[in-house]
């Protein structure tokens, strides 16, 4: 049963996720495990492209809040592109899009790091 | 704002006015427009906010005053300020009023005055006030004639059936918000709730309380504390910044958590050591997980991204999913236990099969000899063990001992003792040989593990019996004469002392001699009133016997099983009787 897949990649030094699927209880380790490579790599600057999420429970939210601090303070930041209407819902109505930026596309997301430090580790 | 139909008829009423017609007329018609303007520019919008915003501004443009506001009928009391131009700064949110206006009122009641609002006109609807709007003065200090408290009214009645669909329409949304909320979190409680209920692992299961936590509340930090031995200790924590270290609670944080009638607000805590730790960790909200009646630990949530407060609807969820943490989490330890259960049987099985094994499968047949034995472990694996040991010339060698300690551990120590008697007897004079063995012993056991024990060879037809007694319960000889003897020549348990020196003890067993060796289970044997069964009454009991030797040993059994008063004993009982014939 598989509820959800998450694929990377890397462009321009910004890591890119591609979670496939519902993000649940049952899924979250998942989600999570793939953000904590990133950041395991010293890589902050990171863009969760949406496209593919169906579904987003409390637990998902909860992984991003779980690392946003250590990402902000190594000059990084998570960045979301391309939501359904539903998951975009959801960050309405939580007021989750005012703590994260949301960009229609997934190229937008990664141009916004432009200027931003490469990979924002503590080294960089 | 105009609509291409009221820009028809503005056109149509400024050729009138170039041909002078009647200004009255001119006015009314101008008053007429705005009247449809106002209401097809209410009626193409929807948003209540855009809604109230237009009728003020149409209704200050049509009167040319500069200051305006539009107060609505809150449901929990007063008026609220919905709209405002112009006003000074500092006006009021709410307004009460004695006396609600059915009609324009001027001079404004003081509520209204004081903001520089002269006149009052309600926007009513079926019978009653939906809202205010208060206009400052004319330009020029002009008034508002009758004329003008008119057209305002028309105004107001055509803006009333707009205003109160707006109102609706933002009523709707907002709830329709709430409930979207309240759906989102109760998707979420299942969507837990199924993954906890299923879930052993308590490191998965304190991982994703953490991270549902923190999602729900978008806090950005959040850690659960678990009752140990030394109060609440830091079971899990996220969120926290690379340079930050998890926040311990001191030990009597956990008194301070029982007293907690439920998940609070960390500011609302009484001061103290959890306040001050809670608040070092930059956490805003406690939850206690009760097991039973008591706490068993405490989830903590930082402050939520958003800076809004911890309210009742927070606590409610806070609570539910603190049952559903706390419930998992016991599952999940029960669950271990039962597994360690289940390997400490197995592993007792094991040792209970290592040492059936260890004794002897039958009784041998010497010439001239009766033996019988018995031994029944009152726990799964006992400390008693006896054997018989063949040696040359058709001799035997008898054993019996009670080592210290129950269950693997003295099984362990039990075949160690077996397989070094059977390695060396008849090798050596029995002195000798339990020197041996205890030097064996003594670098191959645990400190604190000893074994008492009674070593003897016998030879066929002689009868004669050289043995040693290694610290175990004399064994009692019964001659057939009916004196009795007691085989106490040896040395000290086997297993303590290293450099232990033991001494051979010589009988002849003459006929109908009984010789019985007993462990602690038969003389130590209680009764209900906790008196020992003793020397004395094993002594009466084979004294009593002159058959052979099996039922001196029934005999004997029958008499402790008496004496307790229960088929079963306090201790392993183990003995071991022979009778020479």
């Amino acid at each position: 049963m598989s509820e959800l897949n998450v694929e990377s990649r890397e462009l321009e030094g910004v890591v890119l996720l591609y979670p496939k699927g519902f993000v649940n209880a049952h899924t979250v380790r998942l989600f999570e495990g793939e953000i904590q490579k990133a950041l395991d790599r010293s890589q902050y600057q990171i863009v969760v492209n949406c496209a593919g999420l169906t579904y987003i429970a409390s637990a998902g939210l909860g992984a991003l809040m779980g690392v946003i601090e250590e990402v902000r303070h190594n000059g990084g930041d998570i960045r979301l592109a391309d939501l359904n209407e539903t998951v975009r819902n959801i960050f309405e109505i939580l007021g989750f899009n005012h703590l994260y930026r949301i960009f229609p596309s997934e190229v937008e997301a990664i141009l916004s790091f432009r200027g931003e430090g490469e990979g924002g580790g503590p080294g960089a | 704002m105009s609509t291409p139909v009221v820009f028809q008829y503005q056109q149509a009423l400024d050729e009138f006015r170039r041909e002078g017609r009647e200004p009255p007329l001119l006015k009314r018609m101008s008053e007429l427009i705005s009247l449809l303007d106002l209401t097809a520019t209410l009626n193409s919008t929807l948003s209540g906010r855009e809604i109230l915003d237009a009728a003020l501004l149409i209704v200050m443009g049509e009167l040319q005053v500069s200051r305006g506001a539009l107060y609505v009928r809150d449901p929990a009391g007063g008026f609220r300020l919905r709209s405002a131009r112009g006003l000074p700064p500092g006006a009021p949110d709410v307004i009460e009023l004695d006396e609600i206006p059915d009609r324009p009122k001027e001079p404004a009641p003081p509520v209204f005055g004081e903001l520089g609002l002269v006149l009052v006109c309600p926007v009513r609807k079926a019978d009653r006030t939906i809202a205010l709007i208060g206009l400052g003065p004319r330009p020029e200090g002009s008034t508002f004639g009758p004329q003008e408290t008119g057209f305002l009214q028309s105004l107001a009645a055509c803006a009333a059936t707009p205003i109160e669909n707006g109102l609706m329409y933002d009523e709707l949304h907002r709830v329709n918000k709430t409930l979207s909320v309240k759906v989102f979190q109760l998707h979420n409680l299942f969507d837990i709730g199924g993954e906890l209920t299923s879930s052993l692992d308590e490191e998965a299961i304190k991982r994703l309380v953490i991270t549902t936590v923190m999602g729900h509340f978008l806090a950005s930090r959040a850690a659960l504390y678990l009752l140990g031995e030394g109060g609440l200790d830091l079971a899990h924590v996220r969120g926290l910044r690379p340079d930050e270290s998890p926040i311990r609670l001191p030990a009597e944080a956990a008194a301070e958590a029982e007293a907690l009638p439920g998940p609070s607000r960390v500011g609302d805590l009484d001061s103290g050591p959890l306040r001050d730790a809670l608040t070092r960790g930059r956490f805003g909200l406690a939850v206690p997980l009760t097991g039973g009646a008591r706490v068993s630990g405490l989830l903590t949530v930082g402050e939520r991204a958003s800076g809004a407060p911890f309210g009742d609807e927070d606590f409610d969820y806070a609570l539910a999913l603190a049952r559903q943490a706390q419930a998992a989490l016991e599952g999940a330890r029960l669950h271990r236990v039962a597994l360690e259960k289940e390997r400490q049987d197995r592993e007792l099985q094991i040792a209970q099969e290592i040492q059936r094994s260890l004794f002897p499968r039958s009784t041998p047949t010497v010439e001239g000899l009766e033996v019988a034995a018995v031994s029944r472990p009152c726990h799964q694996v006992g400390g008693d063990y006896y054997d018989f040991i063949p040696l040359d010339g058709g001799r035997l060698a008898l054993v019996i001992a009670d080592v210290s300690g129950k269950g693997t551990p003295a099984s362990i120590l039990m075949a160690s003792v077996h397989a070094s008697l059977r390695a060396t007897a008849g090798t050596t004079p029995p002195a000798v040989l339990l020197e041996r063995v205890n030097r064996f012993l003594c670098a191959s056991t645990q400190d604190n593990k000893y074994v008492t024990l009674f070593y003897a060879e016998i030879e066929p037809g002689s009868r004669r019996l050289s043995y040693v007694n290694a610290g175990h319960i004399p064994p009692y000889l019964v001659r057939a004469g009916g004196e009795l003897d007691r085989l106490r020549t040896g040395g000290p348990v086997l297993g303590l002392l290293e450099d232990a020196v033991f001494e051979e003890g010589k009988v002849v067993l003459g006929e109908g001699d009984l010789l019985a060796t007993v462990t602690d289970g038969v003389t130590e044997a209680l009764s209900p009133d906790d008196e020992e069964f003793g020397d004395a009454r094993a002594c009466a009991s084979l004294c009593a016997s002159d058959d052979n030797a099996s039922s001196a040993l029934r005999q004997l059994v029958e008499a402790v099983e008496a004496w307790t008063g229960r088929p079963g004993f306090g201790d392993d009982l183990t003995a071991l009787i022979v009778r020479a014939r």
